[in-house]
């Protein structure tokens, strides 16, 4: 089965998620940018997506509202800053967290490969919070990868 | 849905140096006083007890007082937290594009 491989860039706040898709760019570009299309694929399981707003084009904006049938609604809205089948930039903030400003930035990168199917590499920036909690960012550049290689070690031995 | 945490930002902030992960392993054998724990560093005790009130502050580590020392233990729960949390993550994005996976091979 095709898995999407998620990392977590080592001295960086990204989080990368890298896919194959067995489709052309325009095809899998279409699907990440026409409403109907949007509705039926960004959604969690439980949940069904609505898209109230989306102007694919720079300058333009998005909003989508999930439900969870029980009444319970999450939006999520934000910008497009640069929009094309290559490389999509945008911006991300979930409407729930009670206090505006967490935003992230999404770059969303599409290559064809040879036999025309399509690579897909989105990187989500996350806003920092360790200046406003005085935490000193030496050792960032060991990374968070290792990080998630040492907890998958602790929590190994915490089972035993 | 998990998409974006301030907590768990904080939390894997915290787990980012190297000290403070070397500091959280040799917590998952066994709980340390402070100055045991000061004594395996190269570093001031005061930089040592530095990096654990940041462990603390992210929930990682438990700090209870014995007489006159200070003993530290690891919390398991924040570990497993972040841990849950790149699981969760992926997971959102598998179910994401097995669906967009589906719309792919239909027609134009």
């Amino acid at each position: 089965m095709n898995r999407a491989k998620v990392t977590v860039e080592p001295g960086t706040q990204n989080i990368v998620v890298e896919r194959m898709f067995d489709a052309p760019r325009r095809k899998v570009f279409a699907a990440m940018t026409q409403k109907d299309k949007l509705e039926r694929w960004w959604t969690g399981p439980g949940y069904t997506n609505r898209v109230t707003q989306l102007d694919v084009r720079d300058g333009g904006s998005w909003r989508f509202v999930q439900s969870d049938g029980r009444g319970g609604e999450f939006g999520f809205h934000g910008s497009f800053h640069m929009v094309s089948p290559e490389m999509t930039i945008q911006t991300f903030e979930f409407e729930g967290l009670g206090e505006r400003g967490h935003v992230s930035l999404q770059k969303t990168v599409l290559i064809e490969t040879e036999e025309g199917k399509t690579k897909l590499i989105a990187t989500s920036t996350f806003m920092s919070v360790e200046d406003r909690d005085g935490m000193v960012s030496s050792g960032m550049e060991e990374g968070m990868q290792q990080t998630y290689v040492m907890l998958d070690r602790i929590l190994k031995e915490m089972d035993d | 849905m998990v998409e974006y945490n301030p907590y768990l930002d904080g939390l894997f902030k915290s787990l980012a140096d190297p000290v403070r992960r070397d500091i959280l392993q040799r917590l998952v054998h066994a709980q340390h006083t402070i100055s045991q724990l000061a004594a395996q560093y190269e570093m001031s005790f005061a930089a040592v007890a530095k990096h654990l009130n940041v462990l603390e502050k992210a929930k990682l580590i438990i700090k209870r007082r014995k007489g006159k020392e200070q003993i530290v233990s690891i919390a398991p729960e924040a570990l497993k937290d972040a841990s849950q949390y790149l699981e969760q993550f992926e997971a959102l994005w598998n179910y994401r594009f097995d669906a967009l996976d589906q719309i792919l091979q239909e027609d134009d």
